[in-house]
């Protein structure tokens, strides 16, 4: 694996490990609102001697210093970093209701980037399954599966996020939801994984050593398990990693277009919605941050494809 | 291409679009609440007015007659009546395909254009003062999703006062081009690489052929094929790629009208617009199909 | 409110605005010619008047057709249009309005007490389904109109009605000769759609239609037959066309305006409000915010009867004090300023101050108070556990929904200040975006929410707006749809609106709404937080600008309204 795949992947494994521990990372609530402080700028931080040092305005309107400390502990445990009250530090902003752009950041990259994982297993799993079976059993189940495939590709998908969200309890868990969303847009992505899987299946079975497996009598179960489904792996695995971007995006785009589930629970397509204002675009350029954030993730989980070895023609 | 192999890909594509019919039919039918309900929260207007239009936009009638019937007209070639605008479908539709054609047609073939001779270059002089530059770029815009891009470039309008930032062409056949370029350009440099380190070049060089009437009258031809199936599917997918585009850059193509009308429940306006790309995309991978057929001879063999 | 009828807090933007509207209506020579640009969020649906319900299409055919009278959006009196005088009889039963004399329609066809009789018999009848058919209708019988003279008509209703004649306001007076024939056919609706080719449609407004470019434009020219004339006899209207340009959303439309090809923009939010004042720093244009409108946002309780009402949270609802509490904790001044970037006035009532002397100034205004809300709940029998959590007396811990619609920000980011505000309260409140029409449903069909934030804008300032919002036979008193009074508040609020409609007595219908009002703020069915403010953005040549909160802002006087001198005119492509 070249070096740029190796730092891609070490960087999406910290991400993950810090975007799961987002209560601990994020320095405040992300539903918290700091009414003093809408649409305020990135805290500005120096380093002073040894420390880290925050400046903000006090109650007075004055410039103040606020030492950042490490592992400040708050009224809900321990944080990462935090300012002494009441300074703020405020990595990427606020947004209108004076809330910290990052931590709605790191809050939005856990929702985000576990369920866009959830979702691509769920369509690998799904299409491998379905594509193992169709491969290798043929006729009549695969023609089945096949035209199905084209229906789900030519299937307008957009329907069934609103058709699912009437049917939803109010009160469900707002990540439950997001998780439900995900396991519905992984659902319907079966085909394409299917199609690829198909394709590797019935090269494989023709294989010299899988013909001669089967002459000596081996089951069907046993030329799947040691035979075949070992030849699909490396390309699920491209599968995967070009995937997994491609869901954060579509939770992105539907929250972007207002089809979205998230509430008060920030995702980051709700974080990028607010970038379609023309005024938010014009004044406040820290609002931008966050999409700098998720481009960041798509280049690394890029990078990541191509040390994979593309073996699919982009999207 | 032989007639009863094209004739079973239509009658495929007729089943195909059948189910697609169905389908968002009943999802629709799923989805809560109907168009009228806006007047439902609208303290200046009685329920009867409502009623008179459910009435009137036939949408008092139970699922099946009303499927069977906008299946009837449709294939009629009426499409229906759009409840937001008053107004027959058919003529708000093929404006906003004008222009989503508009736009995909321009930056489709900016995107050849420009991608074409760069990959041909890059591959040419490898690691060359063009390959560095446009590979680095090219990685990066691979990287970033359509909708960061399509920010990117509303920001851009933004910031700079450059672009008239609203609904504009230029702005958003820039972003489609960016969109889709980084693909075609490393197909094309990729293909033609391998191509150019194949024994058969090795041939040609050690018979003294130049240079150039190598790369141009040997090497491009042979990588001609996968850049034609490419072209194809970029053909095929081209109204569901400039969708993110349009609405982030407010042009007014299919894409904006698609979602309004899902919002609104602007139920024949959805079906139309979700039937025609579902055409689209058939048709596009019909074309793509064709032209492999007639630039591969070993393709147009197998068929025979 | 000062005398520019702008809210008493003026930060700079709205010192310009006065300015500007004090040069404007100082006797700057009126120019005839040129062509207003508007520039509009969406087309209009129909051209016809009679179902002309949106926005958009109400504002183009509003400049096409004529009313007998309108209401002046500013001081809220009856003036004549294509009146000439009206009398309304002591009891208020009998109206009787004259005609000026020569009128015509913009095609030339003289405008005649038979199409009035016409206009009337199509409004109420209930095949047509017009959305003024209840306006029309008095104790349960729609308004008789006859002839009483060659130019007068007499229209008699079966009890004494407050409204008298400005129930005449809303109603275009429409050509017999070209409508007669489909309204016989049942094809009445369907008619003067947009397709409609531009010589079939006629009307008595200052502006007939010159061309449609669907999804584009609609351009309006002068109708040389309209009859109103200046104080110094020239025809109105002084400009020659009215362009209406269309745009797919707030900042396509508001671009349009700052790119220079559209001379007047409203309807846009505090964010373009902003983007707008910039601009107008290099441009020659003003920026103006005019106040509260009409429209409320409000958070609404489900207090609809239902099996399931015993069960929380909508047994909490039930309760006046928890409802009162919950409207004691939130902090309306945090939602104008958070929300609305300070664009938008605090309501305590859903009477906007919009509303001229209906609103009932005497009501309590209290902030936000976490303390009040806390003393209430006490004294309502919920009680804190360990946690700080809020529990009823069963040690159930409080926690409702609220849902906003999705789409647009500013009913989520306000259900995100109630939520945060309920915090401190131990209350956990989930804030539910869905899509619109998902939530319409639910409120409406289904009533199946715990609470919402919504939005309702009256159709007028006159108590007439809120018959259906607020009375139990009403089709949008969302709080309980059932169509029966089920807690006795609202059985009197019932009485009060049906005996404040039936009496022509000023001082009684002030006196009984004013009581209604009061009984709202006490029970409190829906918490009433903010009016956003009506923006609206103009060249600064424009004259004879007296934009009102009500109806359109600018457009209602279009026929005045001329550019001081054509130099002025922003250049266009």
């Amino acid at each position: 694996m070249r070096i740029a795949a190796r730092a891609s992947l070490i960087a999406l494994l910290v991400l993950h490990v810090l975007a799961a521990m987002a209560g601990f990372v994020a320095p405040y609530d992300p539903t918290r609102q700091h009414r003093q402080h809408q649409w305020a700028p990135p805290t500005p931080l120096r380093i002073e001697g040894l420390r880290l040092v925050a400046y903000g305005r006090d109650d007075g309107g004055a410039l103040t210093r606020y030492p950042v400390k490490l592992f400040p502990r708050g009224h809900d445990g321990r944080r990462l970093f935090g300012a002494g009250e009441p300074g703020k530090v405020f990595l990427m902003g606020t947004d209108g209701l004076g809330r910290d752009q990052f931590s709605r950041w790191i809050y939005g990259a856990r929702t985000s980037l576990f369920s866009g994982l959830a979702a691509a297993l769920l369509s690998a799993i799904l299409g491998a399954g379905l594509g193992l079976a169709a491969g290798f059993y043929g006729g009549r189940a695969d023609r089945l599966t096949m035209r199905a495939a084209e229906l789900f590709l030519a299937l307008p998908w957009m329907y069934l996020l609103l058709a699912m969200r009437a049917f939803f309890p109010l009160n469900a868990d707002p990540r439950t939801l997001f998780l439900a969303l995900l396991a519905l847009l992984g659902a319907i992505g079966w085909a394409r994984p299917a199609r690829l899987v198909r394709g590797i299946v019935l090269s494989a079975k023709e294989r010299e050593f899988v013909l001669a497996a089967r002459g000596f009598g081996a089951p069907d179960s046993y030329l799947i398990w040691h035979h075949i489904a070992p030849a699909t792996i490396p390309t699920l695995a491209t599968y995967l990693s070009l995937a997994i971007p491609q869901y954060v995006l579509a939770e992105a785009s539907l929250s972007f277009l207002g089809l979205g589930l998230g509430g008060s629970v920030p995702s980051w397509g709700s974080l990028l919605a607010s970038l379609s204002q023309i005024e938010v675009l014009e004044s406040y350029w820290w609002m931008t941050l966050p999409a700098a954030g998720f481009a960041l993730v798509f280049g690394c989980y890029n990078e990541l494809a191509r040390g994979l070895r593309i073996g699919m023609p982009a999207p | 291409m032989p007639l009863p192999f094209l004739l079973g890909r239509l009658w495929h594509g007729a089943l195909l679009l059948f189910g697609v019919s169905i389908l968002s039919f009943a999802m629709f039918e799923l989805a809560p609440g109907d168009y009228l309900d806006e007047m439902r929260v609208n303290p200046q207007i009685p329920p009867e007015t409502a009623e008179a239009f459910r009435k009137q936009y036939g949408l008092d009638r139970a699922l099946v007659p009303r499927y069977v019937h906008w299946l009837g007209s449709t294939l009629r070639g009426d499409l229906g009546l759009s409840f937001a605008y008053n107004m027959p479908v058919s003529r708000i539709l093929w404006r906003r395909v004008g222009n989503t054609l508009l736009l995909a047609g321009f930056s489709l073939a900016l995107t050849w254009l420009l991608a074409v001779p760069l990959g041909v270059w890059s591959a040419a002089r490898e690691r060359g003062w063009i390959d560095r530059p446009v590979s680095a770029f090219a990685s990066l815009l691979a990287s970033l999703p359509d909708l960061l891009v399509a920010l990117a470039c509303l920001l851009f309008a933004v910031r700079t006062g450059f672009i008239e930032v609203s609904g504009s062409l230029p702005l958003a056949i820039a972003a489609m081009t960016m969109v889709s370029f980084p693909a075609v350009f490393r197909h094309v440099r990729t293909s033609l690489h391998e191509i150019l380190r194949s024994p058969f070049i090795g041939h040609l060089r050690a018979h003294g052929i130049p240079a150039r009437r190598i790369l141009f009258g040997h090497a491009l031809p042979a990588a001609a094929n996968p850049l034609i199936g490419l072209f194809g599917l970029s053909l095929a997918s081209m109204t569901s790629s400039t969708l993110i585009v349009e609405v982030v850059l407010n042009w007014p193509g299919l894409g904006p009208l698609l979602l309004e009308a899902i919002l609104g429940r602007d139920v024949h306006v959805v079906l139309a617009a979700v039937m025609l790309s579902a055409i689209l995309l058939l048709v596009g991978n019909l074309v793509a199909d064709l032209l492999l057929y007639a630039a591969d001879p070993r393709i147009r063999r197998e068929a025979a | 409110m000062n005398f520019f009828g702008l809210p008493a807090r003026t930060t700079p933007a709205v010192f310009l605005t006065v300015v500007f509207v004090a040069a404007a209506s100082q006797p700057v020579p009126a120019t005839s010619g040129g062509r207003l640009v508007v520039a509009q969020r969406s087309e209009p649906k129909t051209l016809n008047p009679v179902f002309a319900i949106d926005e958009p299409s109400r504002a183009v055919t509003g400049l096409m057709g004529a009313p007998l009278v309108r209401l002046n959006p500013k001081s809220l009196a009856t003036e004549g249009v294509l009146a000439e005088s009206w009398k309304t009889s002591t009891d208020g039963r009998e109206i009787t309005v004259r005609l000026r004399r020569g009128l015509k329609f913009s095609d030339g066809s003289p405008l005649t007490a038979g199409d009035v009789l016409f206009t009337f018999d199509v409004h109420i009848n209930p095949k047509t389904a017009s959305p003024q058919r209840e306006l029309l209708t008095v104790g349960g019988q729609p308004v008789q109109v006859a002839l009483a003279g060659p130019d007068e008509l007499r229209f008699t209703l079966a009890e004494p009605y407050a409204l008298g004649e400005k129930m005449l306001a809303g109603i275009s007076i429409l050509p017999a000769k070209h409508l007669a024939e489909a309204y016989r056919g049942g094809r009445l609706a369907a008619t003067w759609g947009l397709g409609t080719a531009s010589a079939g449609i006629a009307g008595a407004g200052p502006f007939r239609l010159k061309s449609i470019q669907p999804g584009e434009r609609i351009v309006l020219e002068r109708n040389p037959h309209y009859s109103k004339r200046d104080p110094a006899g020239r025809p109105l209207p002084y400009l020659d066309e009215v362009e209406f340009v269309f745009a797919a959303n707030e900042d396509a439309m508001t671009a349009r305006f700052t790119a220079g090809e559209a001379d007047l923009v409203a309807g846009f939010g505090p964010g373009s409000y902003s983007v707008l004042t910039r601009a107008g720093e290099r441009m020659k244009h003003r920026v103006l915010d005019l106040g509260a409108g009409l429209d409320y946002t409000f958070l609404l309780f489900n207090l609809n009867p239902a099996p399931e009402t015993a069960a929380a949270p909508r047994k909490w609802f039930q309760r006046q004090a928890f409802r009162q509490a919950i409207s004691a904790a939130i902090d309306r001044q945090a939602i104008v300023k958070l929300v609305y970037r300070g664009r938008a006035t605090p309501l305590w009532g859903h009477v906007t101050p919009a509303r001229g002397h209906w609103m009932d100034e005497s009501l309590p205004r209290p902030p936000g108070s976490a303390s009040r809300s806390r003393e209430l709940l006490r004294r309502a029998g919920f009680r804190w556990d360990s946690r700080g959590l809020l529990v009823d007396e069963n040690a159930v811990a409080v926690e409702f929904t609220i849902v906003a619609n999705a789409a647009n920000p500013v009913y989520t980011q306000t259900a995100a200040i109630i939520e945060e505000d309920l915090k401190p309260l131990g209350i956990k409140v989930q804030v539910v975006p869905l899509e619109f029409r998902s939530l319409v449903d639910r409120v409406t069909n289904r009533r199946d929410f715990d609470a919402a934030v919504m939005a309702l804008r009256p159709g007028e300032a006159d108590p007439v707006a809120d018959m259906n919002v607020l009375m139990s036979a009403g089709s949008t008193r969302l709080w309980n749809m059932s169509g029966k009074p089920v807690f006795a508040w609202e059985g009197e609020i019932d009485g009060l609106m049906r005996r404040q409609i039936g009496t022509t007595g000023a001082a009684q219908r002030k006196s009984d709404f004013d009581q209604v009002q009061r009984i709202l703020a006490g029970q409190l069915p829906f918490i009433p937080l903010a009016s956003p403010n009506v923006l609206v953005a103009a060249r600064e040549a424009l004259g004879n600008l007296r934009p009102g909160a009500i109806g359109h802002p600018v457009l209602w006087n279009a026929d005045e309204i001329f550019w001081s001198h054509a130099g002025n005119q922003a250049p266009r492509p």
